[in-house]
C-alpha cells in the first residue's frame, strides 16, 4: 500500500477488519509481527509523526485540563509555535469554548478538539480512525465538511472508516480490508467500476443463460431463485437488450435493471474473497 | 530535557490531585519534623530499667546528628510522593494520554526519560526541603553551630535522595506494569511492609540484604538510639551504609531500565 501526496486515502473495512490495528502500527503504538512500513521515508518514526497528525479510535485528553492546556502539551512536544493554538482552535469553531476542561465537552466538541490537535503541525499528512464514530447527523455533517475543506488545501489524508458513504464522500484512493488481508488497493472509481445489475427471468432458462453469456458488457451469469442474476462491467442499456433477446427468439417475463449501490458492491466484494 | 520537563510540569501544574497531594506532602513534613522536639521515647524493658526521653531535651536537633534524625522522619512522607507518581502514571493509561503522546511524536524512550526526570524532580525538591527544614530547625534549635560541626553525616542527606528517587523508580516501575491506580497502591503496600519483610526473614542475611526495600532500609536506621545509649548497650549506625547505597543506586538503575525496557517493547493498548 503506498500514500501518494496529496491523496485522501480511505481504509475501508468491515469491523474487526484491522482498520485500527493497521493505523495503530503506523502511528508506533502496536509493534508488527512482521513488515515494515516508512514514512516521508525517514526510517525515525517519532519524528515523522511530528509532521503528522493523528487521531486513533477515541479522542484521548487530560480530563482535567482545558482545550487550550491540551493544546499546549502537544504543541510542546511538537515543537510549534505557541500562536497555533489560536489557529487550529478556529480552524474547527472552538474558539469560545477553549478554557473549558476537556471533560466538560459533548463527544462532538471533543472529536472536533481531536482534529484541531492533529491539525497542530500543520501536518503534511492527517491520519483519521473512524472520525464521525458515534457523532449525531449534525456532528457528522460538521466533521466531514472540516475533512473536505482540510482535503481541498492539500493536505495528504489517510482515513480508516466502516462507513461506505464516507468513504465514497472523501476520497480519491481506497484499500479494502477485510480479516486483515488486503482485498483491492486503488482510485475509488476503480472499485466500484460496476455498472450496476440485471434481473432477468424467461420460460426457457438455458438459451436465456446462453444468450446473455454472449451478450457484450456482461461480466457474469448467476442463477438467482428463479431468474439469473447478471453484472455489468460496461453500460448495458435495457432496452436494447431486451430486442437483443427477442432478437434471439426470447420472450423476458422478468427484467429489472439496478445501478448497484456502494454498499451493495462493498458487501459483494468482501463475501467474493472467502 | 528541558522540553520533557515542560511537559511534565504542564501535566501537573494544574491538577487539583498534584496541588492537594503536595501541598499535603509539604505541610507533614515539615510539621513532623518540627514536632520531633517533642517526641517522646521509651527505652529498656518492664523488668529491667525503662525510661521515658524527651527528644527534644535531648538535643536531637543538634548539628550533626539532625541530619540522620530528620532524613529519618522524612523518609516515612516518601509514599505520599509515591501515591502521587502512581496516580499520574495511571491517569496516562486511564485517559490513554500515553498512546497520544506517542502519536503526537514522543518517542517512547522520550515518554519514560520525562517521567524518570519527574520523579528526580519530586526527589531534588523533596531532598531541598529536608535540608532546608534541617538548617532552619538546626539554625534555632542546635547547640553547636560550627561550620565543621554541622557539615558532618552530610552523606545522610545523600542516602535520603536515594531513598526517595529510588523508592519512586519502584513505584513507577509497579505502575507501569499494573496501570491501575487502586492495584498499584495495594500492590506497593502488601510488596513493601508484609511480602519483603517477611521474604528478608525467612531468606535471612545475606541475600535478604539484597532485596529492593531492604536495600532502603539499611541505608539508615533508627537514629533516636543514640538517646538511650547510656541506659542500654546498642550499637549506632554513624554514617550511612555505603553497600546498601551502593544496592539502592543498581536498584534504581535496574528498575529505570527495565521499565524503559518492558514499554518499548510493548503495545500500548490503552
Amino acid at each position: 500500500m503506498q500514500l501518494e501526496r496529496g491523496q485522501v486515502h480511505g481504509i475501508l473495512g468491515p469491523n474487526g477488519s484491522g482498520k485500527t490495528t493497521t493505523l495503530g502500527i503506523l502511528l508506533g503504538v502496536l509493534k508488527s509481527d512482521s513488515g515494515a512500513f516508512e514514512w516521508f521515508e525517514n526510517p525515525v518514526l517519532h519524528n515523522s509523526l511530528k509532521k503528522i497528525g493523528a487521531i486513533l479510535e477515541t479522542p484521548n485528553f487530560y480530563p482535567y485540563l482545558s482545550a487550550a492546556q491540551n493544546l499546549e502539551i502537544v504543541r510542546t512536544i511538537k515543537g510549534v509555535p505557541k500562536e497555533r493554538i489560536d489557529e487550529v482552535l478556529d480552524q474547527v469553531n472552538l474558539s469560545a469554548r477553549k478554557n473549558d476542561k476537556f471533560a466538560a465537552y459533548s463527544l462532538g466538541m471533543k472529536q472536533r478538539l481531536a482534529i484541531a490537535s492533529a491539525l497542530m503541525s500543520n501536518p503534511e499528512i492527517l491520519v483519521l480512525d473512524e472520525p464521525t464514530n458515534g457523532l449525531d447527523p449534525q456532528g457528522i455533517a460538521e466533521v466531514r465538511e472540516l475533512i473536505t475543506k482540510i482535503a481541498k488545501e492539500g493536505t495528504t489524508i489517510l482515513i480508516a472508516s466502516h462507513l461506505l458513504d464516507e468513504i465514497e464522500k472523501v476520497c480519491s484512493h481506497v484499500t479494502i480490508l477485510k480479516r486483515g488481508k488486503r482485498l483491492f488497493s486503488g482510485p475509488v472509481d476503480e472499485v466500484f467500476a460496476t455498472e450496476g445489475t440485471i434481473e432477468v427471468g424467461a420460460e426457457n432458462r438455458d438459451e436465456l443463460e446462453k444468450a446473455c453469456a454472449s451478450y457484450p458488457g456482461i461480466k457474469t451469469v448467476s442463477l438467482n431463485a428463479r431468474q439469473l442474476q447478471l453484472t455489468l462491467e460496461s453500460k448495458v442499456d435495457p432496452a436494447e437488450f431486451n430486442k437483443y433477446l427477442i432478437n434471439q427468439g426470447i420472450i423476458v417475463n422478468h427484467l429489472v435493471y439496478r445501478k448497484t449501490s456502494l454498499e451493495k458492491q462493498f458487501l459483494e466484494l468482501i463475501s467474493h474473497s472467502k | 530535557m528541558k522540553r520533557l520537563l515542560k511537559i511534565e510540569w504542564l501535566k501537573l501544574k494544574n491538577s487539583k490531585a498534584f496541588i492537594i497531594i503536595g501541598g499535603f506532602y509539604i505541610l507533614c513534613l515539615s510539621l513532623v519534623t518540627y514536632g520531633m522536639g517533642s517526641f517522646e521515647v521509651t527505652a529498656g524493658s518492664d523488668e529491667g530499667l525503662k525510661t521515658t526521653l524527651n527528644l527534644g531535651k535531648l538535643g536531637v536537633f543538634d548539628f550533626p546528628y539532625i541530619w540522620q534524625n530528620i532524613t529519618y522522619i522524612a523518609g516515612f512522607f516518601k509514599y505520599i510522593l509515591a501515591i502521587l507518581v502512581v496516580i499520574f502514571i495511571c491517569n496516562e493509561y486511564t485517559y490513554r494520554t500515553v498512546r497520544q503522546n506517542v502519536i503526537d511524536g514522543l518517542s517512547r524512550r522520550e515518554f519514560i526519560t520525562s517521567k524518570l526526570l519527574t520523579i528526580l524532580s519530586f526527589s531534588v525538591v523533596s531532598t531541598a526541603l529536608t535540608v532546608l527544614i534541617t538548617v532552619i530547625l538546626g539554625g534555632i534549635f542546635s547547640n553547636n553551630r560550627a561550620m565543621d560541626v554541622i557539615l558532618l553525616k552530610t552523606d545522610f542527606v545523600l542516602a535520603y535522595f536515594l531513598e526517595v528517587s529510588v523508592y519512586l523508580i519502584f513505584s513507577f516501575f509497579v505502575a507501569s506494569l499494573i496501570k491501575r491506580t487502586g492495584f498499584v497502591i495495594i500492590t506497593l503496600v502488601l510488596y513493601t511492609f508484609v511480602i519483603e519483610p517477611i521474604a528478608v526473614w525467612q531468606i535471612g542475611e545475606p541475600i535478604g540484604d539484597w532485596l529492593p526495600i531492604q536495600s532502603i532500609r539499611e541505608m539508615s536506621e533508627l537514629p533516636f538510639k543514640r538517646y538511650a545509649k547510656d541506659i542500654i548497650d546498642l550499637d549506632i549506625m554513624e554514617n550511612a551504609g555505603v553497600s546498601a547505597m551502593f544496592r539502592t543506586l543498581l536498584y534504581g538503575l535496574g528498575f529505570s531500565w527495565l521499565t524503559y525496557y518492558l514499554f518499548s517493547k510493548r503495545d500500548i493498548l490503552s
